[in-house]
């Protein structure tokens, strides 16, 4: 039975708005319209407006209260999209749900289909709301909502699932070359409406470990299996991840002597990590690879916290944390206890968070950063490990030049985050 | 396949309708599944014996982690082979019940149900009161409103033919009919079909026989084994096997209802029992 005492704060971070802020980078035609409050378009104007770009391709539908007490949604979006289709000319538009019209069941998908009809103009509806375990399961929807489209195929082909950099995507296509497989296809791609075909035996390949929802909508849609893989995050990730791309077409190729020289290149970040603890707390779902990969360059994992951990498609990541505490949707207080009990060198936190963490000694680096950079593949790990080998310089600097070290043991004080007792 | 939904005011008889409609599929042997949309989750008992774990408190359970939840969790298999749901939902008085019947008809739809059965019936609680319990009109093809020859059953039914004739722009289910429960003729009921655009599918007598079968948590063809209190179920699940035109009602609007209903009462007392359509 449901039992209220046991529910924990599970996340206190933004809401899955925030991949608008690369996607639509990405996908240089699209145009993303949410359906929401004031508040989801301040978010997104504030969000988005650390990226500088001649014109906004997103916007908000706000809610008033004439919708909130039953004006008929398609009625009510009909006059914004073709405005905004008239001004902007977007190949695709994004039409994107929120917190309210999610709960008070409003068919904002459904007008999708309608709004196509009328304007000629390629619709995609997603959930993008704050349900989500992590922020990053933005993309999530947005992917499931252009794998709909699709069209199928019985080749086995190659698509790469997840939002990459011209970069990162080059050494995909080299790499698949070099092994003698299939151009990879990549959804997303630059165009919104350039959909790669999946089937049931196409090899889809997720990058991010926040895509379990598309991957298994095309499971159960498509048919294709779901692609067991270690992501390509760091040295000893991109190995495994071709490694295992390779296999899934009976070739066995190893990339040992890559995964050696590319960890080789980074070894001026790599000493100042190695021998040094890290503890993850439970953020964007990156958690997993990151702290896999960090252990690779000589880390110790204290704890790992993240919001969701899918048994199939996380198998080989969770097989490859063998031996490390992994906390799965942690209780916040525990976790402090945790951290408080282990002081890592290094915590792996969101914004929200890090402040508080870096008033009681901690050294932190916010892994928000990691979903803007290039940091996938042989070519990335430079950029991955200097992260967290940047973060470490800076607070090295920092300790020596202050009179008290900033490590001293400050036992964190609980009590902000209790509530008073009860009388 | 077939998909219906069933709306009709509170306390009508959806759930006796709904139930042994599906017991007459079973027994005609389609792979039926009944989804009971209702906080009070008392869809589903004479089919399965007993009050079964709703979708809202298995995922309590797993802490919402809609991926951790397996078919047989939710889906349980009742008598005729008819597989029973209950999306349940929060207690009376707290929480949003129309949002945990969005989620539900959500997560069955991940389980692919809507694909895997020839027979899906949605029995949806009350009148339509908000934007949740509307959601399995999105999910079916055709709408049948319970009503019976009284003044708040058909007001109700009239709101159920707004909603729609609204949700059918994007996609949602259109009116089969309406059913007369609890009713000698369609002396109301009829009338007011024909005037939406519609028909009335069946007329169900009062029975105590049907009293006695809720409490005994029993379907009617157990009730009574020679299948004669069954029998408009039976016939109806034929002829919607067959096919039913299917319309998007012209709902009246309330006020000038209020006085048609009034009117159509005195004229009843005149006229013989209005014919069905067949």
């Amino acid at each position: 039975m449901f039992d209220p005492s046991t529910e924990t704060i599970e996340r206190d971070d933004f809401c899955s708005l925030a991949p608008i802020g690369w996607l639509h980078h990405k996908m240089q035609d699209s145009f993303f319209l949410v359906v929401g409050t004031h508040s989801c378009q301040g978010f997104l104007q504030t969000a988005l407006g650390v990226m500088i770009f001649a014109k906004p391709r997103f916007a908000t539908a706000v809610l008033d209260e004439d919708d909130l007490s039953g004006r008929d949604t398609l009625e009510a979006v009909q006059p914004l999209v073709e405005a905004i289709v008239a001004e902007h000319r977007p190949a695709a538009i994004f039409l994107g749900s929120t917190c309210t019209p999610e709960i008070l069941k409003m068919n904002v998908a459904g007008c999708a289909k309608p709004l196509e009809a009328l304007t000629g103009v390629r619709m995609y509806p997603c959930r993008l709301d704050g349900f989500d375990p992590a922020y990053t399961q933005g993309e999530d929807h947005v992917l499931a909502a252009m794998i709909e489209r699709c069209p199928t195929t019985d080749a086995q082909n190659i698509v790469i699932l997840g939002c990459l950099s011209a970069i990162e995507e080059a050494e995909m296509r080299l790499e698949c070359a070099a092994m003698g497989l299939p151009e990879p296809a990549f959804l997303p791609a630059e165009s919104a409406l350039d959909l790669p075909p999946i089937g049931p035996n196409t090899v889809l390949a997720a990058v991010h470990p926040y895509l379990y929802g598309s991957v298994s909508y095309a499971q159960r849609e498509r048919g294709c299996a779901i692609h067991q893989t270690v992501f390509p995050y760091g040295p000893d990730g991109t190995r495994a991840f071709f490694e295992t791309l390779a296999a899934a077409f009976g070739k066995t190729i190893s990339y040992a002597e890559r995964e050696r020289a590319a960890w080789t290149s980074c070894e001026r970040d790599v000493a100042v990590l190695r021998g040094r603890s890290v503890s993850f707390v439970s953020d964007t779902l990156l958690e997993l690879p990151l702290a896999r990969t960090l252990r690779a360059a000589g880390m110790t994992v204290k704890a790992v916290g993240t919001p969701n951990i899918y048994r199939k498609f996380h198998a080989r990541e969770r097989a490859a944390l063998e031996g490390i505490d992994v906390y799965e949707r942690p209780d916040r207080f525990e976790m402090f206890a945790r951290l408080d009990a282990n002081r890592p060198d290094l915590v792996v936190a969101n914004l929200n968070i890090a402040n508080a963490l870096e008033g009681q000694g901690f050294n932190v680096k916010w892994a928000t950063e990691l979903t803007f950079q290039p940091v996938h593949g042989f070519n990335g790990a430079p950029a991955l490990l200097g992260m967290f080998a940047a973060s470490m310089r800076r607070h090295d600097a920092l300790a020596r030049t202050r009179d008290r070290s900033q490590t001293a043991a400050t036992p964190i004080d609980l009590s902000f985050f209790r509530e008073p007792a009860r009388a | 396949m077939l998909k219906i939904a069933v709306y009709g005011k509170g306390g009508i008889g959806k759930s006796t309708f709904s139930s042994n409609l599906s017991a007459a599929f079973g027994r005609a042997g389609k792979k039926t599944i009944q989804v009971g949309c209702d906080p009070k989750h008392d869809s589903t008992f004479t089919l399965t014996g007993n009050l079964i774990p709703t979708v809202v408190e298995v995922l309590s359970g797993c802490k919402f982690k809609t991926d951790e939840i397996e078919r047989d969790e939710i889906i349980f298999k009742g008598k005729f082979g008819v597989d029973c749901v209950e999306a349940g939902g929060p207690p009376a008085g707290a929480g949003c019940g129309g949002y945990v019947v969005g989620e539900t008809v959500k997560l069955l739809e991940k389980f692919g149900v809507y694909k895997d059965y020839e027979v899906m019936i949605f029995d949806v609680l009350g009148d339509v009161v908000c934007g949740g319990f509307s959601a399995p009109l999105q999910h079916s093809e055709q709408v049948i409103i319970v009503a019976t020859n009284d003044f708040d059953s058909i007001f109700a039914a009239n709101r159920i033919a707004t909603a729609i004739g609204i949700k059918q722009k994007t996609g949602g289910g259109t009116l089969a009919g309406l059913v007369a429960n609890r009713a000698s003729n369609a002396e109301l009921v009829g009338p007011y079909a024909a005037r939406i655009g519609s028909s009335v599918l069946t007329v169900i007598p009062e029975n105590d026989g049907v009293r006695k079968s809720r409490l005994t948590a029993q379907t009617v063809f157990e009730q009574d084994p020679t299948g004669f209190i069954g029998g408009p179920w039976t016939n109806l699940a034929q002829r919607l096997l067959a096919g039913v035109p299917l319309v998007v009602p012209t709902p009246i609007p309330e006020r000038e209802l209020f006085s048609q209903l009034g009117a159509d009462y005195v004229r009843a007392a005149d006229i013989p029992a209005p014919a069905m359509a067949v």
